[in-house]
C-alpha cells in the first residue's frame, strides 16, 4: 500500500516524535508513505483565523500536489485534516471559485486513527507485537479538529468515535469508558488565556481519572500538548501523561519503551515505562 | 391522487365487504372495531405477538392521567373476541394484488410453536423455560455425520468464597440399574461423598446414607447405558428439565433470606446442562464447579436454575453473553425465549424466539412443551401463508421512537442513567420492569432531580429528522407529573424549545403541572457528562439570559420524537404507496385518509405525528372512508352475534355466586392481599366458587370467566376489580355469553376505591376490600334477572351545521347508504371556510367548497336545510325526533337515528390594538383575503408584523390555545414572501406551535428571512402603539437580548377561534360544553367525536380548533361512528330502566319535575308513566317518589338495603 504523506508543522517540531512513530508503524506494515513534494501550511491557526482566502488557498496548494501522486492522503494532525478536507469539499463544490480548472480525484483524505482502525489494518497488525498493554487502564481522547464538523471531516460518529478504543483493544490495554473524549481541550485559547485553559484541561484530565484511566491517549498534536502542559500543579489529581495512539503501537511492535521517548513528554510516563520494565523484569526473572 | 374509489366500472359485482387492517395498535384496533360493529369483516395483521401497539406501552396518559392499561384493555379484549375481526397476530402481509373493491391479500404467520385455540396463557412454560440469554450454538453437524459432543479444552474452576456446602434438601434418589449398568467405574469416580461403592466388574452400587443427591454419578454415567435412575422426581414424568425446575423452586423458597453465593453442590446446574442442554460443560469437583469454558453454549440455564445465586453467566464462559432482553419493557428487564408479550396482552399466548430457544437450535431441552398441560407447543410449526379477499385496506402500521444514540452528545446507550421517554414509560408503569418504582437504571437509586431533554430527534435538521413529533411536550409533562406522583420527593425540571401544548386543555395540564412544581427550563441540552463514580449527570445549557449554566441530575429523560420503521417503509413500498421524504405516507389536504393507491387508506401516525385521541379519530375516519365503497355489500360476509338461551334459574336451585377478586397487577395486588379476601369471599353465604386472576379482564380471564360459571353453575358472579363505568359492560357481556342473565352481576371496586387511595395501610385496604366484595355479593344475592327490549333503528342521520365538517359528514353518510338530513342556520353552506382563502398546499378553497356543494346539494340520499334551526329535540338513540324551523317559519319533524353536531366555529375579534377601527391592523383571514385579491406592486415593500396569540393564551379574552394560528401565520407569511421577496415580515410568538409536518414550513419561512421574534406577555411584553398616524411595537428581541422597535404598514393579528353560539342546541340535545363553549367528548382519549350521550357525535370546530384537514378527517371519523347504530336494524336498550307500579302512584307530578330528562309524563290511565326507551336511568325519579311506587332494577331499594345491611354485618 502507498499513501501520500502530510506531516504539517506540528510533527516537524512539537510533535517530532509523533511524526517518526507514524513512519515506523506504517513501515512495519508495509505502507509505503510519500511525502507529498513541496507541501506547504494547511492553513489551520493564524491562516485560517485571520482571513478564509488564505486558510483556503494554503490547502488547496498542498492538494493540488496531492492530485499528481492520486494517491490516498493520510494525515496524522487532526488541524491539517481538518483544512485539507475543507478545501477538498470546497474544491469539489467549485473548482473554478478557487481558479482550479477541473478538480475530480479518486483519492481519500485519512486521519491516522480512522485509518488505524479500519479492519484489515487491525488485521494486518496482529502478530506484529511484541509486547501486549494488558493493565494500561486508558481514556481515549479526540479532542474536536478530527470529528467536527462532520460535514467536513465526514466522521460517522463524531460525538461518539470508537477508533481509538478499538486500535487499544487489540494492545490488549483497557479503554476506559469516559465522558470527556470530544471536549475541547483549549487549542486555540492555549497562549492567550491560560486560565480558560487549565480549566478546560482540569475537567477533561479530572473526567479521565474518576473513569479509572491512568493514561490518554490522542490522535491530535495540539491535543497531546495542551493536555500535558496546561495541567495544574495546584491540584492533587495525578499528573495524567497523554500519549500519541502511534507511540503506543510503535512500543508495543518493538517491546520497547526508549528512555529518549520517554523525555519527549512534559508529564512523567512512567505507567508505561512501568509495563515495560516490569514484562523485562519477569522475562529475567523466568530465565 | 383519487381517495374516492368508484365502484367498478363495468363489473356488476359487489365489492368484497371486508377491510385488511394492518397495525394492531389503537389505530387499527379501533378501525377493526368500526368497521366490524358497521357490518365489515376485518382481518387485522399485527407483526408483534399481540395487539396493543405504543399505547399498551405506556402508563398513563395526558391530559385525563388515564392509566393507559385500563383503558386500552377492553379495546382490546372486544378486538380478541369480536367474531367479525379475524386476528393474525406474529404475521405480516406478504403480498397484494388486484384494486379498489377487490383486493386480494396474501399473509403470512410467522411460526409462533404455541397453538393460539389450545393455549390457556397460563405462563407456566415460560416460567420453566431455563435460558435467559442468546446462546452461542454450537455448529451443527455436517449433513451426514453424527451428532458427537464437544469436549473442552479450556476449563475453570468456579470455587466462591467459600467451598460447598452440601445439602440433602429436597434430595433425589438415585440408584444403579443393575441389568443396564456396564460396571465402568464412572459413577464411582465422580462422586465426592465416597456414597459409590465399586470393584472392576462388579455392579455400582449407592450407598443412599451417604448420598446427597448431587447427581454427580448420573451425569457421570455414560449416555449409552443410562444406568443411573432418579426415582419419584416431583415432574420427572414430564422431563428432567421439568424436574429440574420444581426442586430449583422448593430449594429457591428454602434459601430466600438466608446466605447467597455459597454452592450447596444440589448438582441442578450439572444436571441441567448435560441433561437438559446435552453440553456437559459443567462438573462437580471438591472446591466447586468446573466449568469448560469453550463449549458452554451461554443459555444461562445454570445460572437460572441456580438455587442460591452461585453461578454468574460470565464465569461459566469465554464468550460475551449476550442476554435475552424483552422488548416490551424497552429492554430494562430479561425475557425467556418463550414468552408472553405482556402480561394483559391479546391473545395472551406466548411466542417462542428461534434465535435464542434451544430446542429449536440444537434439539435439545424441550422443558416446555413437557410441562404444557394442554400440548400446545410444537416445535415444529412452520410460517403458513394466508389469501384473504378484501374490498379495501386501512395501512396503519405506527411508529416507532427515535434512535437517541444518533445524538451522541447525550451518552445514551453509554451513560446508564439517561434513558428515553418510552423507557420511562416502562419504569412508571405498574406492569412495568421496576413495577412501577422510579429507579435508576444504573444503580436502582430512587432519583431526586430528573431532566427532560425535548426534541431528540425532533425538530433537528441534522439528523434529518425537521419535523415536530407532536406529542413530546406533552408526554414530557405527564411523566413529570406522574414521576411525582410516584414520589413526591423528585424534582423534574423539562428543557424545551417551544412548549406545544396546542391540543385540547393542553395549556391547563401544564399549568397544573407547573402547580405541581414541574419546572419548564427554555433551553436546548448542549451537552451530557457522566460522572462515572457516582453516576450522575451534569448537563449544560445556556439559559434565557444568555447564561452558561451546568446542572446535576441523577437521571435524564430524552424526549424521543417518533419516527417510521424502515420495515414500514419497505411494507409501504410493496402496497405502492406514495411516502414523503421522512417516510410519512403523503395524502391529500382534502381527503385525509386517502393514500396515492386507491382503496388503501391510512390512518394513525405514519401519516405524521399524532397523540392518541388524534389517531382513534383518524382510525374511524379511515375506517369509514374504507367502507363507504364497500357499503352495498354491507353485512354480506360478517357472522351475527348468536347469544347462547338464558338460562332460567330455577328459584328452588339456591344461590350459586361466583366471586372474582382482581389482582389488577399490581395494582391492587401490591397494597390488598387478594388471596386472603378470596378465601374471605368463599365464606359469605351463597358463595360456591372464589379465585384471584392477575388481570380479570385479559382475554383469558373472561374465557374462563365463562368455564367457571357454566363448570360451577354460577348463578350470580361478583367481580372485585377496577371501576364499573369502565368493566362492567365486558364483564356483563360475558355472563351473556355464558348464558346467565347479565344483572346477575355485581362489582366492587377494589382498586381506584381501595388500593390507590390507602397504598400506606395494606391491613386495612385489605380489610377494606373484603367488605366491598361482601356489599356486592349481597347486592348480587338481591339481583333480579332484568329483561332488554329490542326496538328498530331509524337509519337517517341528522346533521347539524352546513360547514366543510357537516357537507363531508353529510356526504360520507350517504355513500354509506344512509339518508341524511343536514340543517344549517345560514343561507348558504360552506361555514368558517368561506372566510378562508387557500389550504396548507396552496389550492384555492372555494374550488373546493364549490365541489362539495355541489356534490352536497346533487345528492339525493341528502336533504338540506339552509337558513333553519332546530328547536325541538326528542327520541332516543335510534329513534330521534327533532323539529326544525325553516325560512318560511313553517316546521318540520325530522326523523333519524342518531345526530351529528357540526356547529363550528369562527375567528374571534377581540377589540384589542384598534382591530376594527384602524384599517392597519387586521385579522389572519383578513390578511389572507387582502393577499388573496392583490394586484399590482403597492405591497413590494411592504412591512407586516403578525402578533400571535392576539387575544388567545389570555384569561382576559380566549383562555386557551386555537391550535391553527402558528401554522396559519406561517402559511400567509411564506405566501406574502412569495409573492413580494422584498417584504418584512415579522412575527411576535410565545410558542411556535407549528406541529407535526408544519414545522417543515415553518424552518422553511425562517430561512427565507422571515423573523420571528419571540415574546412573553410577563416576562417580555409587547408594547404596541396604533394610532391613525402609524403604528409603533417594541419588545426585547431575546435572540440579541435587545429592544427592538417596528414601524410596520400592517399589524395582523393571530386571534384565535371561538366556537359559533349553540348554547341552545346543547342544552336541547342535553350534551355538556366546556367552559370555552366546545362540546365536551365521551371521553378525552378513546371517544374523540362520541358525544356524551348514547347516539350524538360531533365533528369540526363544534369540538375545539383544527384546521380544515383535521375537520374533514374528524367528520368522517363522525359518521363511522354514527355507521355503527345506523346500520343496525335493531337495538337492544338497557334493562336498568325505572318503572312506574301504578297501584300506588297518586299522580303527584314529583317524578315529572324531578326528572332532568323531561321523560315522565301521566298517561291515560291517570298514572305516571316513563318511556323506558328515553329513561336514562339515573334514579333521581325512584329516590323522590313519595309513595315509592318506581322501581330501578339493580338499584331497587331491596339492592340498596341488601348492601346497607351487610356493610355492618360482619
Amino acid at each position: 500500500m502507498r499513501l501520500s504523506y502530510y506531516p504539517g508543522c506540528s510533527l516537524e517540531g512539537t510533535a517530532l516524535d509523533y511524526d517518526q512513530s507514524v513512519r515506523a508503524i506504517c513501515r512495519n506494515l508495509e505502507i509505503d508513505l510519500v511525502e507529498i513534494p513541496d507541501w506547504n501550511c494547511c492553513g489551520a491557526s493564524s491562516a485560517h483565523m485571520t482571513d478564509h482566502e488564505t486558510g483556503m488557498r494554503l490547502p488547496i496548494r498542498n492538494l493540488l500536489l496531492a492530485t499528481e501522486a492520486g494517491h490516498d492522503i493520510l494525515v496524522p494532525c487532526a488541524a491539517c485534516f481538518q483544512r485539507l478536507k475543507a478545501a477538498d469539499k470546497a474544491l469539489r463544490v467549485d473548482p473554478g471559485f478557487w481558479d482550479v480548472g477541473a478538480y475530480n480525484p479518486a483519492f481519500n483524505i485519512l486521519h491516522i486513527s480512522s485509518f488505524l482502525a479500519q479492519l484489515e489494518i487491525l488485521a494486518a497488525m496482529e502478530g506484529k507485537f511484541s509486547r501486549n498493554l494488558a493493565g494500561l487502564k486508558i481514556a481515549c481522547y479526540y479532542g474536536c479538529l478530527s470529528l467536527r464538523n462532520p460535514r467536513i471531516t465526514d466522521a460517522g460518529n463524531w460525538e461518539r468515535p470508537e477508533t481509538l478504543e478499538r486500535i487499544m483493544t487489540i494492545l490488549g490495554a483497557k479503554p476506559v469508558a469516559w465522558s470527556h473524549k470530544t471536549e475541547c481541550c483549549s487549542g486555540s485559547l492555549t497562549m492567550a488565556r491560560p486560565d480558560i485553559a487549565e480549566k478546560l484541561v482540569g475537567d477533561i484530565v479530572d473526567a479521565a481519572v474518576k473513569a479509572g484511566a491512568t493514561a490518554m491517549v490522542t490522535d491530535c498534536p495540539m491535543c497531546q500538548a495542551n493536555v500535558e502542559s496546561r495541567q495544574s500543579e495546584e491540584t492533587n489529581a495525578p499528573a495524567m501523561p497523554v500519549f500519541f495512539i502511534t507511540e503506543l503501537l510503535e512500543a508495543a511492535m518493538t517491546g520497547t519503551y526508549p528512555q529518549k521517548q520517554q523525555k519527549t513528554h512534559l508529564v512523567s510516563p512512567g505507567v508505561l515505562a512501568d509495563i515495560f520494565r516490569n514484562a523485562e523484569m519477569k522475562k529475567e526473572g523466568a530465565a | 391522487m383519487t381517495g374516492i374509489v368508484q365502484t367498478m366500472s363495468g363489473n356488476n359485482q359487489p365489492p368484497t365487504a371486508a377491510v385488511l387492517v394492518i397495525g394492531g395498535g389503537i389505530s387499527g384496533m379501533q378501525s377493526s372495531l368500526d368497521l366490524a360493529n358497521a357490518g365489515m369483516k376485518v382481518y387485522l395483521v399485527e407483526s408483534s405477538p399481540a395487539i396493543g401497539g405504543k399505547m399498551a406501552q405506556l402508563d398513563k396518559t395526558f391530559p385525563t392521567n388515564d392509566c393507559s392499561m385500563c383503558i386500552v384493555s377492553p379495546k382490546l379484549v372486544e378486538v380478541g373476541r369480536h367474531r367479525n375481526i379475524k386476528l393474525f397476530t406474529h404475521s405480516e402481509v406478504k403480498s397484494l394484488t388486484g384494486d379498489a373493491g377487490r383486493f386480494t391479500a396474501t399473509l403470512v404467520r410467522h411460526a409462533r410453536y404455541v397453538d393460539v385455540g389450545a393455549c390457556t396463557g397460563c405462563g407456566l412454560c415460560e416460567i420453566v423455560c431455563p435460558v435467559t440469554q442468546i446462546s452461542h450454538f454450537p455448529a451443527p453437524p455436517a449433513e451426514g455425520e453424527k451428532k458427537t459432543r464437544a469436549r473442552g479444552k479450556e476449563k475453570k474452576l468456579i470455587s466462591g468464597r467459600q467451598s460447598p456446602q452440601p445439602t440433602r434438601s429436597q434430595k433425589w434418589n438415585f440408584s444403579v440399574d443393575n441389568s443396564l449398568c456396564s460396571m465402568c467405574g464412572g459413577c464411582f469416580k465422580a462422586c465426592l461423598h465416597g456414597a459409590v461403592t465399586w470393584e472392576k466388574k462388579q455392579v455400582a452400587v449407592i450407598d443412599q446414607e451417604k448420598c446427597t443427591g448431587c447427581g454427580a454419578c448420573f451425569v457421570a454415567c455414560p449416555e449409552k447405558f443410562k444406568a443411573i435412575t432418579i426415582e419419584q422426581a416431583a415432574d420427572l414424568d414430564k422431563s428432567v428439565g421439568a424436574a429440574v425446575h420444581a426442586r430449583s423452586q422448593l430449594l429457591k423458597k428454602e434459601y430466600q433470606g438466608k446466605e447467597q453465593g455459597v454452592c450447596i453442590r444440589c448438582g441442578l446446574c450439572v444436571i441441567t446442562c448435560d441433561k437438559v442442554m446435552n453440553i456437559g460443560a459443567l462438573k462437580m469437583v471438591e472446591d466447586g464447579i468446573e466449568a469448560s469454558v469453550d463449549i458452554c453454549q451461554v443459555c444461562g440455564a445454570c445460572v437460572s436454575i441456580c438455587p442460591v445465586n452461585f453461578l454468574e453467566v460470565e464465569q461459566v464462559t469465554n464468550k460475551v453473553p449476550r442476554p435475552l432482553l424483552n422488548s416490551f419493557n424497552e429492554g430494562l428487564n430479561g425475557r425467556k425465549p418463550i414468552n408472553i408479550f405482556y402480561p394483559q396482552a391479546v391473545p395472551r399466548v406466548p411466542v417462542i424466539d428461534e434465535a435464542s430457544c434451544v430446542q429449536l437450535n440444537t434439539g435439545a431441552c424441550g422443558t416446555c412443551a413437557s410441562i404444557c398441560g394442554v400440548g400446545a407447543i410444537h416445535y415444529d410449526h412452520r410460517e403458513e401463508e394466508t389469501e384473504i379477499a378484501i374490498g379495501s385496506v386501512i395501512f396503519s402500521p405506527g411508529i416507532e421512537v427515535f434512535d437517541a444514540r444518533l445524538r451522541g452528545e447525550f451518552g445514551y446507550g453509554l451513560y446508564k442513567n439517561v434513558v428515553t421517554s418510552i423507557e420511562f414509560e416502562r419504569l412508571l408503569s405498574a406492569s412495568g420492569p421496576t413495577s412501577g418504582t422510579v429507579a435508576r437504571p444504573g444503580d436502582a437509586k430512587h432519583p431526586k432531580k430528573i431532566a427532560w431533554i425535548q426534541c431528540v430527534g425532533s425538530r433537528d435538521h441534522s439528523c434529518d429528522r425537521d419535523y415536530c413529533s407532536s406529542v413530546c411536550c406533552m408526554y414530557a409533562t405527564k411523566e413529570a407529573f406522574i414521576a411525582r406522583e410516584h414520589d413526591a420527593n423528585i424534582e423534574p425540571t423539562i428543557f424545551y424549545i417551544d412548549m406545544r401544548s396546542f391540543g385540547k386543555n393542553f395549556d391547563d395540564y401544564v399549568t397544573r403541572a407547573k402547580d405541581h412544581n414541574v419546572r419548564f427550563v427554555r433551553a436546548m441540552v448542549s451537552r451530557i457528562f457522566e460522572d462515572p463514580l457516582s453516576g450522575d449527570l451534569e448537563l449544560r445549557y445556556v439559559d434565557e439570559s444568555g447564561v452558561r449554566k451546568s446542572e446535576i441530575f441523577d437521571m435524564v429523560v430524552l424526549s424521543v420524537g417518533i419516527q417510521v420503521p424502515q420495515k414500514t417503509k419497505d411494507l409501504a413500498g410493496k402496497l405502492d404507496l406514495d411516502l414523503d421524504r421522512y417516510g410519512f405516507v403523503v395524502t391529500d389536504c382534502y381527503q385525509p385518509l386517502a393514500t396515492s393507491r386507491p382503496g388503501i387508506f391510512v390512518s394513525g401516525a405514519v401519516k405524521g405525528p399524532k397523540d392518541i385521541p388524534e389517531t382513534v379519530c383518524e382510525a374511524s375516519a379511515a375506517a369509514e372512508a374504507a367502507s363507504a365503497s364497500l357499503a352495498e355489500a354491507r353485512g354480506s360476509l360478517i357472522t351475527p352475534e348468536v347469544m347462547p338461551p338464558e338460562r332460567q334459574i330455577d328459584p328452588e336451585e339456591g344461590l350459586r355466586i361466583g366471586v372474582l377478586i382482581c389482582h389488577c397487577g399490581t395494582n391492587i395486588a401490591s397494597v390488598v392481599d387478594v388471596e386472603a379476601v378470596t378465601e374471605y369471599a368463599k365464606t359469605l353465604p351463597g358463595v360456591v366458587y372464589a379465585e384471584h386472576p392477575l388481570y380479570t379482564c385479559s382475554q383469558d380471564s373472561q374465557e374462563r370467566m365463562r368455564e367457571i360459571i357454566k363448570e360451577h353453575r354460577l348463578n350470580r358472579v361478583v367481580v372485585s376489580a377496577c371501576s364499573p363505568t369502565t368493566h362492567e359492560p365486558l364483564f356483563m357481556s360475558t355472563l351473556q355469553q355464558a348464558g346467565l342473565n347479565k344483572y346477575f352481576f355485581d362489582m366492587a371496586n377494589i382498586r381506584d376505591q381501595c388500593s390507590w387511595v390507602h397504598p400506606d395501610d395494606p391491613l386495612l385496604a385489605t380489610e377494606k376490600s373484603k367488605r366491598l366484595t361482601r356489599m356486592a355479593v349481597a347486592n348480587a344475592t338481591a339481583g333480579q334477572p332484568l329483561p332488554e327490549q329490542e326496538f328498530a333503528v331509524d337509519a337517517r342521520l341528522l346533521v347539524v351545521g352546513g360547514g366543510v365538517s357537516g357537507m363531508t359528514a353529510a356526504l360520507e353518510a350517504a355513500r354509506q347508504g344512509f339518508g341524511v338530513y343536514l340543517v344549517e342556520r345560514e343561507p348558504v353552506l360552506g361555514g368558517q371556510l368561506l372566510h378562508l382563502q387557500r389550504s396548507s398546499d396552496g389550492r384555492k378553497f372555494a374550488d373546493f367548497l364549490g365541489d362539495l356543494k355541489e356534490k352536497v346539494l346533487n345528492n339525493e340520499r341528502i336533504k338540506v336545510f339552509t337558513s333553519s334551526e332546530v328547536v325541538e329535540q326528542s327520541g332516543f338513540v335510534g329513534s330521534f325526533e327533532t323539529e326544525i324551523v325553516m325560512p318560511s317559519g313553517g316546521t318540520r319533524v325530522l326523523k333519524h337515528g342518531a345526530i351529528l353536531v357540526a356547529t363550528g366555529a369562527e375567528e374571534y375579534r377581540p377589540e384589542i390594538y384598534g382591530l376594527g377601527t384602524l384599517n392597519t391592523v387586521i385579522t389572519q383571514s383578513e390578511f389572507e383575503t387582502a393577499l388573496e385579491n392583490r394586484d399590482g406592486n403597492e405591497w413590494q415593500h411592504l412591512r407586516v408584523v403578525m402578533l400571535q396569540c392576539a387575544g388567545s393564551r389570555d384569561p382576559d379574552y380566549l383562555p386557551y390555545c386555537s391550535r391553527v394560528c402558528c401554522n396559519h401565520a406561517v402559511k400567509n407569511a411564506r405566501r406574502l414572501k412569495s409573492m413580494y421577496p422584498e417584504a418584512r415580515i415579522d412575527v411576535l410568538y410565545r410558542d411556535m406551535r407549528c406541529y407535526g409536518l408544519g414545522e417543515v414550513d415553518y424552518s422553511r419561512a425562517r430561512r427565507e428571512g422571515i423573523n420571528f421574534v419571540r415574546y412573553d406577555p410577563v416576562e417580555n411584553p409587547v408594547k404596541i402603539i396604533a394610532e391613525e398616524v402609524g403604528i409603533e411595537i417594541t419588545v426585547v428581541d431575546p435572540s440579541v437580548r435587545l429592544p427592538v422597535r417596528f414601524h410596520p404598514d400592517l399589524l395582523v393579528l393571530s386571534t384565535g377561534m371561538k366556537p359559533r353560539d349553540a348554547e341552545e342546541l346543547a342544552s336541547m340535545l342535553r350534551v355538556p360544553r366546556n367552559k370555552n363553549g366546545f362540546f365536551i367528548e365521551a371521553h378525552a382519549k378513546l371517544r374523540p367525536v362520541d358525544l356524551p350521550s348514547e347516539g350524538l357525535f360531533m365533528a369540526g370546530t363544534a369540538h375545539g380548533p383544527k384546521s380544515s384537514t383535521e375537520s374533514i378527517s374528524q367528520a368522517q371519523a363522525a359518521v363511522a361512528r354514527a355507521a355503527t347504530l345506523l346500520s343496525r336494524k335493531s337495538m337492544k336498550m338497557s334493562a336498568v330502566v325505572s318503572v312506574v307500579d301504578p297501584t300506588h302512584c297518586a299522580v303527584c307530578l314529583t317524578c315529572v319535575r324531578a326528572c332532568p330528562y323531561g321523560v315522565p309524563f301521566i298517561n291515560n290511565e291517570h298514572s305516571a308513566e316513563i318511556n323506558p326507551a328515553l329513561c336514562q336511568g339515573c334514579g333521581i325519579c325512584v329516590a323522590e317518589c313519595p309513595a315509592k311506587t318506581i322501581h330501578l332494577g339493580r338499584y331497587d331499594d331491596q339492592n340498596i338495603r341488601a348492601k346497607i345491611e351487610s356493610y355492618s354485618a360482619s
